[in-house]
């Protein structure tokens, strides 16, 4: 005895997917096309969204709040200094880029960078960088002192790590280093990114690289082949770098060791009244908003989506029901031969699905290629923004997954009813 | 055994099969002969359960199957039935394998007796077809198939309209013998055709005209 099983009825049906290879491709095109744009727009957004949303989630943890200038006048600045005390502030500029690469026989290590310059002394054992806010202290040369405030000398204060990548033992100390920077400017609104150059900058101190730093750096030499390290260049705030300057796009990170509700409630009420030349934004308030963007984001998709797979339906429908009246003739032998009303109409819905299950597969991997070229282009034409990495989530995949199939589903009712419905004597006489 | 009571089918306006009354019992070898349009393909519509009487009574052994749910006739037709067309209605992209384990795939219990098939194909001379496209076959061996297919679930009556109407002498005589044979081994025989001749071999014959089974 021989069983003919599932697979057997399915390997019958996969068959009849593809008898007219033009429907085929049809239905599967309405089927793919919301698909890919759902889900690559989902891969990107949350890409987007993770690459900043870790780093806010951090300043929230730590109760932080950032200054936003409306402009470019350093006024306000200078009253916050005056009003905060500035050897609490630390200016990041956006300003990242590739410092460096190493490759061995066997392994290959990139050396990222971020510029922040600060009003710090470190006197407080305590830095805020771009993501992180850390106890530090000097264990190689000195501090910024006063001298260097006034003279805008263009020192800098590296980590351990780095120190160790670059100079192994020697001692860094006024050894000088050169960052890779790209002219930054405005046209028409937009931002661009002109001509590398390289920004010499002589090391005065080595900070003590935070713990997080150290065992990432050490876990990646052990098991990695490849990967990169981020090191934050110290400057002083009074020396600026003309390129990297983006008035409008600084951000100023606060942070109190001691009170962080009094001194935001002093700034607060220090603010005169009627002048609007910064914001400022609770981190609890900036992640709320970017939750809020993202999930908006997400159900706009969604619609979008939605909408081009009910028009996709329609079409569906048509050529569905066209594929019936063309099968009438063999719909008729299976009937006969024992073929009832329900598994005519289950052969049409495994078709269907069998379909939406290639449409799926194809939009999958369409996406997922299309979000990896797209940031790695966008990336390699915004080299400060190498943070950002690509995010695909299991969710957005099975969102996907059930919209395609649904659609399918819905649409493939109405044919398979109808072939279900046929009337065995005339679909043999068809034949 | 089909027992068909006072049985009345229309369309509409239009009555096909007036008032027909007739038992056909395990065994038989009947053949129906009339003129075109007299309605004998929906006569074996209705005896093979493919198509519902208007009215009467159809009794296949014993039980009324007139007001059965589709699911339960779809599986008598299954079981108790097979069809032989005229036109064969075989599917055409499907290999000869496939097109006979339709009856199969369909039904409840989807086991093919492997040895049984086997003599089967030997018997019909389609064994060495077994993998082709029904496509590539001649019209001898596209009935033979579809003989195959007929039988293969082991039915107890088989319906054929106008089996022989597509086919030469010789493969017309190749079709009658196999009908014989099965016939000799218990498989009630249900015969359409306009060939007199082939009323020879049957131990009834009717004729329907104006909606009567004569």
């Amino acid at each position: 005895m021989r069983h003919l099983g599932l697979l057997y009825r399915i390997n019958h049906l996969f068959k009849n997917i593809f008898k007219n290879r033009t429907r085929f491709f049809l239905v599967l095109f309405g089927l793919v096309l919301p698909g890919m744009l759902l889900m690559t727009a989902y891969f990107a957004l949350d890409s987007i969204y993770y690459s900043n949303f870790n780093e806010y989630r951090h300043y929230q943890e730590l109760n932080l709040f950032e200054v936003r200038m409306n402009n470019s006048e350093s006024r306000p600045l200078i009253y916050l200094q005056d009003e905060l005390g500035e050897k609490y502030i630390t200016y990041k500029h956006y300003t990242k880029g590739k410092l460096a690469e190493f490759e061995t026989a066997n392994q290959s290590f990139t050396i990222y960078y971020d510029l922040i310059s600060t009003n710090s002394h470190f006197t407080g054992d305590l830095i805020v960088a771009g993501d992180y806010v850390m106890p530090s202290s000097i264990i190689k040369g000195r501090v910024f002192n006063e001298s260097d405030f006034i003279e805008n000398k263009p020192y800098v204060v590296i980590d351990t790590i780095l120190s160790g990548i670059l100079f192994d033992t020697e001692d860094p100390i006024g050894k000088t280093i050169s960052i890779p920077i790209y002219g930054y400017y405005l046209e028409n609104g937009i931002e661009k990114y002109g001509i590398l150059r390289y920004q010499p900058l002589e090391i005065i101190g080595v900070l003590q690289a935070d713990m997080r730093s150290q065992v990432e750096f050490i876990n990646n030499l052990e098991n990695d082949e490849n990967f990169a390290y981020n090191t934050g260049l110290y400057v002083t705030s009074s020396f600026l770098i003309p390129e990297v300057i983006k008035p409008e796009a600084i951000t100023y990170v606060f942070y109190d060791t001691k009170d962080i509700n009094r001194m935001s409630a002093n700034f607060l009420s220090g603010i005169p009244t009627g002048t609007i030349l910064y914001q400022v934004n609770y981190f609890d308030g900036i992640v709320y908003s970017i939750q809020e963007q993202y999930q908006t984001l997400k159900l706009g998709f969604v619609a979008v989506a939605v909408v081009l797979l009910l028009i996709s339906m329609v079409s569906i429908i048509s050529i569905m029901i066209f594929a019936v009246k063309e099968r009438i003739g063999e719909i008729g032998v299976k009937k006969a031969f024992g073929a009832s009303k329900v598994k005519m109409m289950i052969d049409f819905l495994i078709e269907g699905q069998m379909t939406s299950i290639f449409a799926f597969l194809i939009s999958l991997i369409v996406s997922i290629y299309a979000v990896y070229i797209g940031f790695y282009i966008f990336r390699y034409n915004h080299p400060s923004l190498y943070f950002y990495d690509v995010s695909i989530h299991f969710d957005t995949i099975i969102l996907t997954f059930l919209l395609i199939n649904l659609s399918s589903l819905i649409a493939t009712i109405i044919p398979a009813s109808y072939a279900a419905r046929i009337n065995i004597s005339d679909a043999i006489k068809f034949e | 055994m089909i027992k068909l009571e006072n049985v009345t089918k229309s369309f509409g306006d239009l009555i096909v099969l007036k008032d027909i009354s007739v038992t056909i019992n395990g065994g038989d070898y009947i053949t129906i002969m009339g003129k075109s349009g007299a309605g004998k393909t929906t006569f074996i519509s209705m005896l093979g359960l493919m198509d519902r009487p208007t009215s009467g009574k159809y009794l296949l052994d014993g039980q009324d199957v007139v007001n059965k749910l589709d699911e339960e006739v779809s599986r008598l037709r299954n079981e108790e039935f097979g069809f032989v067309f005229q036109g064969y209605n075989l599917i055409n992209d499907l290999t000869v394998e496939e097109n006979i384990l339709i009856p199969v795939m369909y039904g409840r219990k989807k086991q093919v007796d492997v040895e049984y098939l086997d003599s089967l194909l030997n018997r019909l001379d389609i064994k060495h077809l077994l993998h082709k496209k029904v496509n590539k076959l001649s019209g001898g061996e596209k009935q033979r198939v579809a003989i195959a297919r007929a039988v293969v679930n082991k039915p107890a009556t088989i319906i054929a309209d106008e089996p022989t109407g597509s086919l030469d002498t010789t493969n017309r005589d190749a079709v009658l013998q196999i009908f014989r044979e099965l016939n000799k081994e218990g498989v009630t025989i249900i015969l359409v055709t306009h060939d007199i001749s082939l009323t020879k071999d049957a131990t009834r014959s009717y004729r329907l005209a104006m909606g009567h089974l004569i």
